[in-house]
């Protein structure tokens, strides 16, 4: 275990993508393997010695950047395991720190594919569990989530636990788990209201009948350290194409984007229309990307990207079948651009990139933050949600585009605010744009997950009472109170509950009720 | 207007492997693409077409897998590709692969413009296009990075310069050969795609084209003759200035001096 204290080294770990600067912490550890990390978490609860867990760092939510105490970096633990093919697939497991682009060539090489796809390829698996990251072709392949099929975590009792999913099953409103000591763990699942979206990072997983294995995946850190993990792998596509969809009209991709979603949910089918990935981008979003790319049609006013895969031979049918689609919904052929070589495709990902960047340069020359929605809503009332976003950005005369993951009903509105007066004003819009989400039984994370920058979100979700059951999970996992404080709710909801006192005895010892205060903010 | 642009199909990689015996490229097992500077010559000349009307035909000159990058072509709105395949033309160097497509053009005859990409990023000679224009007694601008006008009769373009542009004015028909900096090249349409999987282009041999003097091309008709190939060794001495900064540059400092790199 490589154990540092030098403040240089030490700051060049408290940053990650969310401009979080309130980083500190007294050492960095570097464990090399599961049972270092073990070890020392046993020692750190035995010392009330808080940990924060940093893989690789791309987090948006500072959920890897300490206030205090150590920061455990897992980059040690990147072996990456055989490919294991099993009745019902193939799987692989890798260590924590693997980065998915490793991960995605290796598989890649074997004729195989891991079909999550967020967008950063540096970040790890770890993280991405941890955070239950999600890319473009979520729309069809699902979350993280859906490709774990295993894990091991350590518990900063230092205990073991190791999970495969469909082995274990809940009851009623009790997870058990078994630990690998023979230890049963009996935590209460946390009752969290009701969710209707399947994209979401926002919180602890619950549902009723859940995987307990599912608790685990999108808890930021805050109930163990992911040791390894095992992963569903399924065939290399044998083929896929892209189209960028451009309209005339501002609100046509909108309409034309319900159309494919229900074909693609079986609802209402079109022949051959069930893309990978469904992203939507607004007349303003393309506003802002025309003077980097001059070849946008001219009275485009708003596009969809999908992605189309399609079967060994089959190209030619999923050429038709779109391009029976496409001009039943009145698109002009000069108005729908092909990509399939991999230079033609990544030049389409170079225009879905290019617009958050463009978007991130603006926010560095106006010096004032980005305000970003990550809601998600369920479909059925993803219209009323986007006229929310419209009506109350347009009214507000403040500069804003939207974009983002129309398949999912999972659009980013982006405010770029001026100056403070309109900063404030954006900051009040994206709390009522929560709130409608969450009236509608959306989430206010789809993606960017809560870490410790988002509590008050959250808590429009799940309210405090959402927060005490968090917590109440989290104590029996982590007894101590050590890992990954102030993610997901604040370190408030942390203090040490008093046992309560014995039969016939009342407590004469108020300090716990001191400390307390203390940390609450 | 009627636009031949000449297309090129080349290796993706950069690796370019070179046959040691022959001195010619070994082509087997690589992936190929479109030369991408030629994808900037379809771009403006679809963009002319879209201001004057007329048609554009592309022309390659490569095996029958050349078909590729003809159908890539008709993809991005092209309206029809020739192949120039022969046996008799496997070897031919610039001068011979110049004279060839030349001959092409002749039986083609009714064309007011021709557009070729700057080089191809392989054989990276840049002689194709000239040698062309000569064999034609065309007038030529080469390196156009903007057409600034264009009639069914005359083109003035900016010729790229390496300090800045010079303004060329030729009558038609004329060769050109484009830069990057002249468009971005459009993405193919799914409709083109449709039709271009259907494309089946015009496949000439030289005993298509009249005249055709078989001494000039393959192997025997290349005056170019490859004396010797060889990755060229990149050697780099370096050495490494310790002590503290200010000492280090003043160190520094002198060694550049003593070789009359700066002389105050
Ligand atoms: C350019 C860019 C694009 C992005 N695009 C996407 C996107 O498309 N979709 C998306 O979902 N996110 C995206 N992100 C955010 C980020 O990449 C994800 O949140 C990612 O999952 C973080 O992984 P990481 O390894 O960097 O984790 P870190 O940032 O290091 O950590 C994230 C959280 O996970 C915890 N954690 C990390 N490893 C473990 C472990 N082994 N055990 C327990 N907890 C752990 C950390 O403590 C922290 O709370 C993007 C970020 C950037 C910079
Ligand atoms: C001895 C010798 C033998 C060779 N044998 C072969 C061989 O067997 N097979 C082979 O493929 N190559 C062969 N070559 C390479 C071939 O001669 C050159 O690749 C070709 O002449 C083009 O030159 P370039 O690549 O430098 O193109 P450049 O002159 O850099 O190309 C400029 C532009 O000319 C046009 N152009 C160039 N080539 C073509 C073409 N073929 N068709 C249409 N337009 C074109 C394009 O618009 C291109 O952008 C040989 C070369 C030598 C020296």
């Amino acid at each position: 275990m490589i154990i540092k204290t030098d403040p240089a080294i030490i700051a060049g770990y408290l940053e990650d993508a969310s401009g979080f600067i309130q980083g500190a912490a007294s050492r960095l550890v570097i464990p090399e393997n599961e049972d270092e990390v073990a070890d020392f978490l046993r020692e750190a609860s035995a010392g009330n010695e808080p940990v924060t867990i940093a893989g690789g760092r791309t987090g948006v939510a500072a959920g890897c950047i300490p206030r205090r105490g150590s920061l455990l970096s897992l980059e040690r633990l990147d072996w990456l395991g055989p490919i294991t093919k099993t009745n019902s697939g193939n799987t692989i497991s890798v260590g924590p720190s693997v980065r998915l682009e490793t991960l995605k060539e290796a598989v890649k090489r074997a004729g195989l594919m891991y079909p999550p796809d967020p967008t950063e390829p540096t970040a790890t698996l770890g993280g991405n569990v941890a955070t239950n990251a999600s890319g473009g072709q979520c729309f069809k392949y699902g979350s993280t989530r859906h490709s774990v099929l295993g894990l091991t975590l350590v518990l900063s009792t230092g205990e073991r636990l190791t999970l495969e999913r469909g082995k274990s099953s809940s009851q009623e409103d009790m997870l058990s788990y078994y630990l690998n000591s023979g230890r049963r763990l009996d935590c209460p699942r946390p009752q969290l209201g009701q969710v209707r979206v399947e994209k979401n990072a926002a919180g602890y997983f619950s549902a009723p009948g859940m995987d307990p294995l599912d608790l685990l995946i999108g808890m930021d850190g805050t109930l163990g350290v992911i040791t390894s993990l095992t992963l569903r792998l399924l065939p290399a596509v044998p083929g896929i194409f892209s189209l960028a969809i451009f309209f005339s009209d501002p609100q046509a991709a909108v309409a034309c984007a319900e159309v494919i979603r229900a074909s693609s949910r079986g609802i209402k089918l079109r022949r051959g229309i069930s893309p990978a990935s469904l992203e939507f981008m607004d007349e303003r979003s393309l506003a802002l990307l025309r003077p980097d790319f001059p070849s946008l049609p001219e009275t485009a006013r708003s596009v969809l990207l999908i992605e189309q895969e399609y079967p060994a031979k089959r190209e030619d049918a999923a050429l038709t079948d779109w391009s029976d689609f496409l001009e039943a919904e009145d698109v002009p052929e000069n108005m729908i651009w092909f990509a399939e070589t991999e230079q033609d495709r990544a030049r389409l990902r170079e225009l879905r990139h290019a617009l958050p960047e463009r978007v991130n340069t603006l926010v560095r020359q106006r010096k004032l933050p980005k305000v970003g929605t990550d809601m998600a809503v369920p479909e059925d009332v993803f219209p009323g949600m986007l006229g929310v976003y419209y009506q109350g950005l347009e009214a507000s005369g403040l500069d804003f585009l939207v974009f983002g993951h129309i398949g999912e009903c999972h659009l980013h509105a982006n405010v770029l605010p001026h100056n403070q007066v309109e900063y404030n004003a954006a900051k009040s819009l994206y709390l009522r744009f929560a709130q409608e989400a969450v009236a509608r039984g959306g989430t206010v994370s789809a993606e960017h997950g809560i870490g410790k920058i988002k509590h008050d979100f959250l808590k429009l979700m799940v309210g405090e009472k959402g927060f005490r059951e968090m917590a109440r999970v989290k104590r029996c996992f982590d007894p101590a109170l050590i890992l990954n404080r102030d993610n997901v709710f604040p370190e408030s909801y942390l203090r040490r509950e008093p046992s309560p006192p014995p039969p016939g005895l009342t407590s004469n010892r108020p300090s716990s009720r001191i400390n307390r205060g203390d940390i609450r903010r | 207007m009627n636009i031949i642009v000449l297309i090129k199909q080349v290796v993706a990689t950069t690796n370019v492997k070179l046959n040691p015996e022959t001195g010619t490229m070994i082509r087997d097992g690589v992936e190929s693409i479109l030369n991408p500077f030629d994808e900037y010559a379809i771009e403006e000349a679809l963009r002319i077409k879209d201001k004057l009307g007329g048609k554009v035909t592309v022309v390659t000159m490569g095996p029958a897998q050349a078909k590729e990058v003809i159908r890539k072509a008709i993809g991005m709105g092209v309206d029809e590709g020739i192949l120039v395949t022969d046996r008799a033309l496997a070897g031919s160097d610039t001068w011979a692969t110049a004279y060839t497509l030349s001959q092409v053009l002749k039986k083609i005859g009714d064309y007011q413009l021709i557009i070729t990409g700057k080089q191809a990023v392989d054989g990276d000679t840049a002689q194709v296009g000239p040698e062309m224009a000569a064999c034609l007694d065309l007038p030529m601008i080469a390196w156009v990075r903007k057409i600034e006008e264009i009639t069914e009769s005359t083109i003035r373009a900016q010729r790229l310069m390496d300090d800045g542009y010079d303004v060329l004015e030729s009558p038609l028909p004329a060769l050109i050969s484009v830069v990057k900096e002249i468009n971005v090249p459009r993405l193919e349409s799914l409709k083109g795609k449709m039709r271009a999987k259907k494309h089946e282009p015009a496949t000439w041999g030289v005993a298509d084209l009249p005249d055709f003097d078989l001494i000039q091309v393959g192997l025997k008709g290349s005056p170019t003759r490859v004396m010797k190939t060889f990755t060229p060794q990149r050697q780099y001495n370096s050495e490494i200035i310790g002590g503290e900064p200010p000492q280090a540059a003043a160190s520094l400092y002198q060694k550049i001096k003593a070789m009359n790199i700066v002389n105050k």
